[in-house]
């Protein structure tokens, strides 16, 4: 074979796959190379639509050989020197829509040629002319045959006919999850997006697909086995087992037993404040790195750095029967390190150290919000369900922690908690005053101590406005006249208002508590009266001095 | 009326518990931490002992009543007698 006739071999291999322009017109197609959308509609492609409207005039032969290959791109080239020279590559998908939108702008009405090219385009990107061999996939550890027929009658419009929503039973012979697995490995295998043109509707099903709207897949074929060679080589201390793993309750799934384990690690461990402050280097980094240290930490010698942390933690989920993979430097000692795991049908990433001062290993330490244990799954259901089971036994573990506490801060904690997870119920302030009044009547002590109980109970009917400034009490000495003397008596005021006592003085409205209980309205004008005719006065109550009537405006009188 | 309602969390706890409903246990198990404290309903704004009042299934109706219970003042009276004053 002569050296031309090898050249023109290759030449012809190569005019297969790619569509070879002239030289003279290699300038003009490096020109019209820039990604743009067609006025006339949503289309963006590497070829312009001048690029396009040549390709079809001068090389719709060429252009329809190259379409009919088994590749996704449309690539025009040139030869130069012997050699191909890529000038732009586009997808097969984008240029049969880009022609045609431009076919349909009337650019080449008459031209029976090009239309013809176009249509046998249109036709080669159809995606229900597509013929696709046998579809083989493995799922987990199962493998499955389809024929590819129907996974194409199905993502072209069999789906309309299931609504994913509540769907429960097998869609193409498997559970719903499986299912869109394999839609997905079908779609991304025969890069459907890539050589076909679906319709706006199907497109649309196809792209939820690949973004897991409809089922969780991000699991399969993932983590199916541990690979750890540090995993028998070390065995942690009995004791520190039975501290993590005792209490852990028996009915958990695996995913809730890796956030328990994870947690109570987080509680009991440290980071190594030598460490930290040498830059994890020097001496202290050398012990760190030997791996059967692990075998010395308990309770008391807790000190970790990451990969010690991810090392034991790698240990305990391999006790609890769920499969790791430790991320970070293969070498031991060397880097950072934490672990993604699978457990059920999460895929999870744990980071106790996102940051020495920061990360989880103090965030459970005061039972806040965790942020170093994440599901990547990409369903949002899933991601809700496993942030719902990581709230849960974190706050299991809180709750079974404290049980034995009775301090203030516990309680406070806890009515935190309940405030989270419980709408709370809503009262009017008539239906306030209606209460207090009914507590008032049937509290049957002597004055003084009737006022102190009226007080406490007020303070918790009226909480949410003592809050917001808009209700205050004060006892105040009301005095009364018995025959021919005048009394004294501690009378408690009420005061409201709809905005606060600061922004609007003036709206304040007053209430005293009578002897029989009931809430008598008083104006300002009648306190003040009783103010300046000695009626009432303000008790002063020694250290803190004298808490006034918030909003009245008397000589001497702060307005609160 | 506290060890009431008590008695009515654990049975609740139980029932969450059975029925694999981890949020109300969860609630539940909050309501026990705070029903331990003889002084819960002075401790909590009116909304929160409602609130525990509903979680705990308790009628509507029944909420201001069994609220003016928890809240009223052990009888001084009774302690004076047993005190023989």
């Amino acid at each position: 074979m002569s050296s031309f006739d090898v050249y023109n071999s290759y030449y012809e291999k190569l005019s297969k796959n790619y569509l070879i322009v002239e030289n003279n017109d290699k300038d003009f197609f490096q020109k019209h190379t820039n990604k743009i959308a067609l006025e006339t509609g949503d289309v963006s492609g590497y070829f312009d639509k001048e690029a396009i409207i040549a390709l079809l005039t001068n090389y719709s032969e060429s252009l329809l050989r190259v379409a009919n290959n088994d590749l996704e791109f449309i690539s025009v080239g040139y030869f130069s020197n012997g050699d191909y020279s890529k000038i732009c590559s586009m997808k097969k998908s984008d240029f049969a829509k880009l022609a045609t939108k431009i076919a349909q702008m009337g650019k080449f009405d008459g031209n029976k040629e090009i239309l013809n090219a176009i249509d046998k385009l249109t036709e080669l990107t159809d995606p229900k002319k597509a013929v696709l061999p046998k579809f083989n996939v493995k799922i987990d550890k199962k493998k499955y045959s389809f024929d590819s027929n129907t996974i194409m009658q199905f993502l072209t419009d069999g789906y309309k006919n299931y609504n994913f929503k509540v769907h429960k039973e097998n869609i193409l012979g498997l559970p719903k999850d499986e299912c869109f697995f394999m839609l997905k490995e079908f779609i991304y295998e025969n890069k459907l997006r890539e050589k076909y043109v679906f319709d706006k509707e199907s497109q649309r099903f196809i792209d939820k697909i690949l973004m897991d709207a409809y089922a969780n897949t991000f699991h399969f074929n993932k983590i199916l086995y541990t690979t750890d060679e540090n995993l028998g080589e070390v065995k942690l201390d009995d004791e520190f087992v039975n501290l993590i793993l005792c209490d852990m309750p028996k009915n958990y799934s695996k995913a809730e037993k890796a956030i328990y384990i994870y947690i109570k690690l987080c509680k009991v461990l440290t980071y190594d404040p030598e460490f930290y402050a040498n830059s994890q280097k020097g001496m202290t980094a050398i012990k760190h790195k030997d791996l059967l240290r692990l075998e010395t930490i308990t309770k008391t010698n807790n000190q970790i750095v990451c990969y010690e942390f991810s090392q034991i933690y790698a240990i305990l989920l391999n006790m609890v029967g769920i499969n790791y993979e430790i991320i970070g430097n293969p070498e031991y000692g060397i880097g950072h390190r934490k672990i993604v795991f699978r457990a059920d049908d999460f895929i999870v990433s744990a980071d106790s150290v996102t940051s020495i001062l920061g990360g989880d290993l103090y965030n459970a330490k005061i039972n806040k919000k965790l942020d170093g244990l994440l599901c990547k799954n990409k369903n949002k259901q899933t991601v809700a369900k496993f942030n719902s089971f990581r709230r849960n036994v974190y706050q299991n573990l809180i709750i079974n922690e404290s049980s034995n506490q009775t301090d203030e801060d516990v309680f406070e904690e806890f009515l935190a908690m309940f405030d989270n997870f419980c709408k709370k119920e809503v009262l009017s302030i008539q239906q306030k005053k209606e209460i207090f009044e009914k507590q008032s009547k049937q509290t049957e002590l002597p004055t003084t101590e009737k006022i102190t109980h009226l007080m406490r109970i007020a303070k918790r009917i009226f909480y949410q406005e003592t809050k917001q400034k808009k209700f205050d009490i004060t006892i105040i000495n009301g005095k009364k006249i018995q025959g021919l003397e005048i009394a004294s008596k501690p009378l408690m005021v009420f005061a409201f208002n709809e905005q606060t006592f600061k922004q609007s003085p003036y709206y304040t409205s007053y209430y005293v508590v009578q002897d029989d209980g009931t809430l008598k309205e008083i104006s300002r004008e009648e306190i003040n009266k009783n103010f300046d005719s000695g009626m009432f006065k303000y008790i002063n109550a020694g250290v803190g001095g004298v808490h006034v009537i918030p909003g009245l405006q008397t000589e001497g009188q702060i307005v609160r | 009326m506290l060890d009431k309602l008590r008695s009515l969390n654990q049975k609740l706890i139980e029932k969450y518990h059975k029925e694999k409903d981890d949020k109300n246990e969860t609630i539940q198990k909050i309501i026990s931490r705070l029903l331990k404290d003889e002084d819960c309903f002075f401790k909590v704004s009116i909304e929160q002992a409602f609130t525990i009042l509903r979680e705990l299934n308790i009628n509507k109706e029944d909420f201001e009543k069994i609220y003016l219970q928890l809240t009223k003042p052990k009888n001084w009276q009774i302690f004076l007698t047993i005190l023989n004053l």
